[in-house]
Parts: C-alpha cells; sequence; structure tokens
C-alpha cells in the first residue's frame, strides 16, 4: 500500500519517499560530525522505522514523519534528532 | 451547528461503546453523523471483549458445577465437553448482539459508515482510506490496544492475547499467563477448569492488585486449591523463548532466575489507549495515559471530545456509554453535563465473582480518610447453606458519619449484588439505610444487608 505525504494548507499530495527521508537523516547526523557510514547506517534504521509505523496508513503530514522520524533517531543520535526537529527554527 | 464547509456536523472515530451511543444520539437529533471503524463494527466490547469471554466463562461454569454436581446427589457418569462447540456457542453469543449488522442500522439513521483507518490532517480534518472528510466536532474513541510487556525474545513466540485465546481449536493442555487483573484471573479459571495446568506470574504482590486484600486472598485461593493454578505474585518475566512444541518463560522473583514452560502464553498485563491517530495535527494534548480532557470531555482541541477506553482511566463498556452520553449532550446542548466518576462498578466474572464500587480501603488511606470498615462472610448467609457456596464476603468502607464510600462483594452473583451498592454511593446514602432496606430471605443480597448492619456509627 502506498503512502502519500498531504499538505492539509495547499490540499496536495506527494508519495512518500523513504529516499528522501534518507538523504535528510543523514545530513543531520553529518552536520553533527557523525561518520559517514554511521549516518547512513542510522538513516536506514529510521527509515525502517518510519515505513513500519506507515504500514496501513494511506495519508500523512510532513510532521507525522517528522515525528516519527525524531522519535526513532532519538535512540540512535540524540544531538541529530535535536537538530533534525528544529532545522527550520535553528538559524 | 455545523458551518456549511464541513461536511459533517460530528465525526466519530471508534464504533465501540464510547463512539456508537453519540454517533445515534447526535444523529437523532438531526445532526449530520459520519462513524469510521478501522475493525469490526461494535468495537472490542462484543467482538472479542466481554461478551465473548463472558460467553465461554458460562459454559466453563455449567461444565464446572456439573462436575461438582454429586455431592447433591446428582450422579452423572461421565461429563465431557466438545471445545468447538464451545465456541459456536460463543461465535452465537456474538452474532446474538447484532454488532455486525450495525451498519445498516447506522445507515437506516442516515449515519455514514467509513471502514478504515482515521488520520487527523488538521483540526477539522481527517483522512480516511485518502478520502478526506471535515467536521465541526469530532468524538476520538478509538478504545485501546494490549499492553506488550518488555519480555526478551516476545516478538519470536508465538503468544496469545485476550482476542486470539479465544479462538483456540482446543484448550491447552498447560498455560503461562502474564498478568493477573481482570482477564488474566478470568482466562485462568476457564482454561484450568477445562484441565490446562495454568501458571499465573504477576508482577504486582498480589492478583486483582486494584481491589482489596482480601479480594485477591480468596480468589488466590480459588484459583490454587479448587483449580489446581499455579500463582507466582512479585514474579517479572524477563524473556520468552519456544522450547520444542512448548515455549520457556524466564522470570524473576525474590532476586533468583526461574523458568516455566507451557504449551501457550497469553499476555494480560494490560491495555495502552490508541492514540497514534495524527493527533498532533489536530493540536489535541494526550501522554501514553491516553487523552487529556476535562470534566466535559472536551480535549485541548474545544470542537474534539474523547471517550471511553482512549481516555486511560475507567477502561469498562459501562463506562464507556456513559461518557459517550455525555459528550452527545454536550455537543447537542448549551448547559454542559460534567462526569461524575465516585460510583464506577467493576466486575471480574472469575469464580468466585469479584464486584466492587467506589473507593478500596487503599484508596481511602491514601486519601487520609478517617473510615469504619465491616466485612461479612458469606458463609454466614442461608444461600450459601442451600447451595454449599461458601468461598466469598461483602465488605462495605464508610466516612464516620455511616455514607457509603466503597464496597466489594465476592461470590455468586456478585456482578448483581454490587449495584445496590452502586445507587447507595451515587445517591449518598448511609450503610444504615441499606441495612434497613428488606432484603429478600434467602438471597444472596442478604449478605449486603448483614455487612451494612456492622456499620456502628
Amino acid at each position: 500500500m502506498k503512502t502519500y505525504v498531504v499538505e492539509p494548507r495547499e490540499h496536495t499530495s506527494v508519495e512518500f519517499d523513504p529516499i528522501m527521508l534518507h538523504g535528510s537523516i543523514t545530513e543531520a547526523c553529518l552536520t553533527v560530525r557523525s561518520y559517514e557510514g554511521e549516518a547512513h547506517l542510522t538513516a536506514q534504521h529510521v527509515c525502517k522505522a518510519v515505513i513500519a509505523w506507515l504500514a496501513g496508513r494511506t495519508e500523512v503530514t510532513r510532521r507525522d514523519i517528522r515525528r516519527v522520524a525524531t522519535n526513532a533517531l532519538t535512540v540512535y543520535h540524540p544531538e541529530a534528532a535535536y537538530l533534525y526537529e528544529n532545522e527550520r527554527n535553528i538559524i | 451547528m455545523a458551518r456549511n464547509t464541513y461536511d459533517y456536523d460530528l465525526i466519530v472515530i471508534g464504533s465501540g461503546a464510547g463512539g456508537s451511543v453519540a454517533a445515534d444520539i447526535v444523529a437523532r437529533a438531526g445532526k449530520k453523523v459520519a462513524i469510521i471503524e478501522k475493525d469490526l463494527l461494535g468495537g472490542e466490547c462484543p467482538n472479542w471483549g466481554c461478551i465473548p469471554s463472558k460467553a465461554l466463562l458460562h459454559a466453563a461454569n455449567i461444565y464446572a458445577s456439573t462436575k461438582d454436581s454429586q455431592k447433591f446427589g446428582i450422579r452423572i457418569p461421565t461429563v465431557s465437553y466438545n471445545y468447538l462447540s464451545i465456541r459456536a456457542w460463543k461465535d452465537l453469543a456474538i452474532k446474538r448482539t447484532g454488532a455486525s449488522g450495525s451498519e445498516r442500522y447506522y445507515r437506516s439513521q442516515d449515519i455514514s459508515v467509513f471502514n478504515g483507518t482515521a488520520h487527523f490532517l488538521s483540526p477539522h480534518e481527517i483522512t480516511v482510506n485518502r478520502r478526506h472528510l471535515s467536521a465541526a466536532h469530532f468524538l476520538i474513541a478509538t478504545g485501546s490496544t494490549w499492553a506488550m510487556p518488555d519480555v526478551a525474545g516476545l516478538g519470536k513466540v508465538q503468544y496469545l492475547t485476550a482476542r486470539t485465546a479465544l479462538d483456540l481449536n482446543r484448550p491447552p493442555k498447560s498455560i503461562v499467563i502474564l498478568g493477573g487483573g481482570t482477564i488474566g484471573c478470568e482466562f485462568a479459571e476457564f482454561f484450568s477448569v477445562f484441565g490446562a495446568k495454568v501458571t499465573i506470574l504477576d508482577i504486582a504482590p498480589r492478583v486483582l492488585s486494584g481491589e482489596d486484600e482480601e479480594t485477591s486472598s480468596v480468589v488466590e485461593d480459588f484459583l490454587h486449591t479448587k483449580r489446581g493454578a499455579t500463582i507466582y505474585t512479585k514474579a517479572k518475566a524477563i524473556s520468552a523463548i519456544n522450547d520444542g512444541p512448548m515455549i520457556k518463560v524466564t522470570y524473576l522473583r525474590g532476586g533468583d532466575q526461574h523458568t516455566v514452560k507451557a504449551e501457550k502464553l497469553l499476555i494480560a498485563t494490560g491495555k495502552t489507549p490508541q492514540t497514534d491517530i495524527g493527533l498532533e495535527n489536530a493540536g489535541v494534548e494526550y501522554s501514553h495515559k491516553g487523552i487529556d480532557v476535562d470534566q466535559h470531555l472536551q480535549t485541548s482541541a474545544s470542537h474534539i471530545f474523547a471517550a471511553g477506553d482512549v481516555l486511560g482511566t475507567n477502561m469498562y463498556t459501562h463506562v464507556g456509554v456513559y461518557e459517550s452520553r455525555i459528550v452527545a449532550n454536550n455537543i447537542l446542548h448549551k448547559s454542559k453535563a460534567t462526569t461524575d466518576y465516585k460510583a464506577v462498578p467493576r466486575v471480574t466474572y472469575s469464580m468466585p465473582e469479584v464486584a466492587s464500587v467506589g473507593m478500596t480501603e487503599a484508596d481511602c488511606l491514601r486519601r487520609d480518610l478517617h473510615i469504619k470498615k465491616a466485612v461479612a462472610p458469606l458463609n454466614i448467609i442461608s444461600r450459601s447453606n442451600v447451595t454449599d457456596i461458601r468461598d466469598g464476603f461483602c465488605k462495605v468502607i464508610t466516612d464516620t458519619s455511616g455514607h457509603i464510600l466503597g464496597a466489594t462483594v465476592v461470590g455468586p452473583h456478585a456482578g448483581e449484588m454490587i449495584h445496590e451498592l452502586t445507587l447507595a454511593i451515587q445517591h449518598g446514602l448511609t450503610a444504615q439505610q441499606v441495612a434497613n432496606t428488606l432484603h429478600a430471605f434467602p438471597s444472596w443480597s442478604e449478605i449486603v444487608r448483614v455487612a451494612c448492619g456492622k456499620i456502628k456509627v
């Protein structure tokens, strides 16, 4: 079953892209000076957790993905999780 | 009520006790209502909760009392059972509730029914199967799910939950039950009647730990002596692994590690509210204990209400129905109804049956209340004599002026007897007033009169 990520205000939706999520998690990990291999591995674990959460859900919001990914990332890398959660607020 | 921009006046998420009643009342008032259900219509209680488990327990009680009837001069050469027929009886009981046919009923009431998982996208909008629905009000009645204990290897063994345990093809030869609460005790009673070797592992110091100590001791004693069950309290299960056709459960007790093997493993460690429906997108505050509501059952988003198990407090069908009525009133009327939980009856359909209402003795101690209490054993009343049922008691707790604060009845039909005491608590009656009420002789209810009569103000 495909899951779509909805933007409620704009009434648009795009198919969930795990590669995009993998990329942003990796980026968050690298920003807090993780090793590249470790960053990819962490992103893999986080993507797996998010995909498991998405099972049975047809539509979610971007905020949902960010929340679930943050929760999963906190287990592996709390600093990266903080950055990932608050990147929009950090100048 | 609803602005034209919304599809519905009310969307109810969950068709169980907490949701269906409000949907019905609001629809009857001429409002546009939709109900969303991700599983079977009717929710847990009629499909895989109270109704099927009580139907099975009824069959078990008949089997047990028939086997025990020789002392009354009744001779039955062989008493046996056909488990598949017992299951068929349970299925008939479920069918009779009419839950499976409720979709037709809802449609007759102009209630739209959607089958799927609801997820909030924004405070007034949800998605179900990629269909976006909006409403002026929402009622969250998503219920609860089985809480999984932190036991290593649990994912690799085929464990039972209270839902899957109802559909076994035969009773297991042996079973380990994790949890000695209401569900654990009821299944222990059921399986042990049909010959299973039952072991209960409970992390609490006694079974039915939410009830008074006397209650736990009667139930533990009955399960152990009459049903042959083994009960380990203060026991924490730490791992479960497959061992051939058996499941080996390792637990810690008294600082030592022990193991127990059984054919089946049943998880009955409690329930957790189902809150994973995108509540953050709707601005609804919640915790792992459930959704936060005020006395009007309004959540932090004032147009969203919650009722039933999802609140995480009183997880009973009758409370769900009560809360659902309050929500319906608060959606339809300006004068808001408030919740009152001082007299919530709780029943465990074990043998002997356990029923309680109001505060336990421990609750009173925690609140530093000065109390009076009286306990009347069941064997002092005539009904006990003529039926040879001796296990049980009635305990009444009052304040210093004699007003009933809490009560427990353990014995046959305790679930019916408790309502007299529920009424007394709800309307502020004293124990003396209950004792002065005529009780038929020889009835089980006499025990209530005797216990109340023992309270001296």
